[in-house]
């Protein structure tokens, strides 16, 4: 499952946050890029391990190629 | 903001002008980039319906050197019944305004609060909406404190991450 999870606190002093799960690679950052130029500035930025993993689309062109 | 004010039972209207004590008598600093001169112009204000002896208030461009729009507003005395309808008529909002009715120095940004988290809520479920042609849905879910999250979710069939250990 994709899954993009907006926390938006009762809390004035603490930050919203968008946690994004099951999406592999940049392709996350490019799923949420429109709200969080809806929603301001981004303060923080803290990659999950899901970032790094690149998508199997992108794995089996590698494959292929070698 | 117009579908968050409606969502919090309040007004948005066009307007040049928000309704307050109408003199400024220094008991709280000035938002960046504002004189005493500004008060009670504005471009748009948020109104209590129903209650025309309430201050409204004022929604102005930022000053502060950054881009959007921010808030004006007196809420001394409570702003006549605005600043209750700001915190909300639930349990958790009427207990937040008792807490801040008690609380000095008071501060104006506590009762904006869950309006903008409103407004906030409405832009991801606007982002979410536009999504549903790709298979999103979503799902608006609340906690006990106050703390609102908005779920985008879709199922996806089959590759990701088998090869890893697996997040399906």
């Amino acid at each position: 499952m994709e899954e993009i999870i907006i926390t938006i606190p009762r809390n004035p002093n603490k930050p919203t946050t968008i946690e994004v799960n099951g999406v592999k690679g940049e392709g996350c950052k490019d799923l949420t890029r429109p709200l969080e130029q809806a929603l301001g500035a981004v303060k923080d930025d803290k990659p999950t391990e899901e970032m790094y993993e690149r998508p199997l689309k992108q794995r089996d062109q590698q494959r292929e190629s070698v | 903001m117009k579908d968050a004010c409606e969502a919090r039972g309040l007004e948005f209207v066009k307007k040049a002008t928000y309704k307050w004590y109408g003199h400024h008598v220094g008991d709280y600093p000035m938002p960046k980039g504002f004189t005493k001169a500004d008060l009670g112009k504005c471009e748009y204000a948020i109104r209590v319906p129903g209650k025309k002896d309430a201050y409204e208030i004022g929604v102005v461009k930022r000053r502060d050197g950054e881009e959007g729009y921010t808030f004006l507003y007196d809420f001394y005395s409570g702003g006549k019944g605005l600043v209750g309808k700001l915190f909300g008529d639930d349990p958790l909002g009427k207990s937040e305004f008792q807490k801040w009715n008690t609380t000095y120095p008071q501060r104006g940004d506590t009762p904006i609060r869950p309006l903008m988290q409103e407004y906030e809520a409405q832009v991801a479920e606007k982002f979410a909406r536009q999504r549903v042609g790709e298979g999103f849905e979503f799902k608006r879910e609340y906690e006990d404190n106050g703390d609102l999250r908005v779920r985008v979710f879709r199922e996806t069939s089959g590759g990701g991450g088998g090869e890893h250990g697996g997040t399906l």
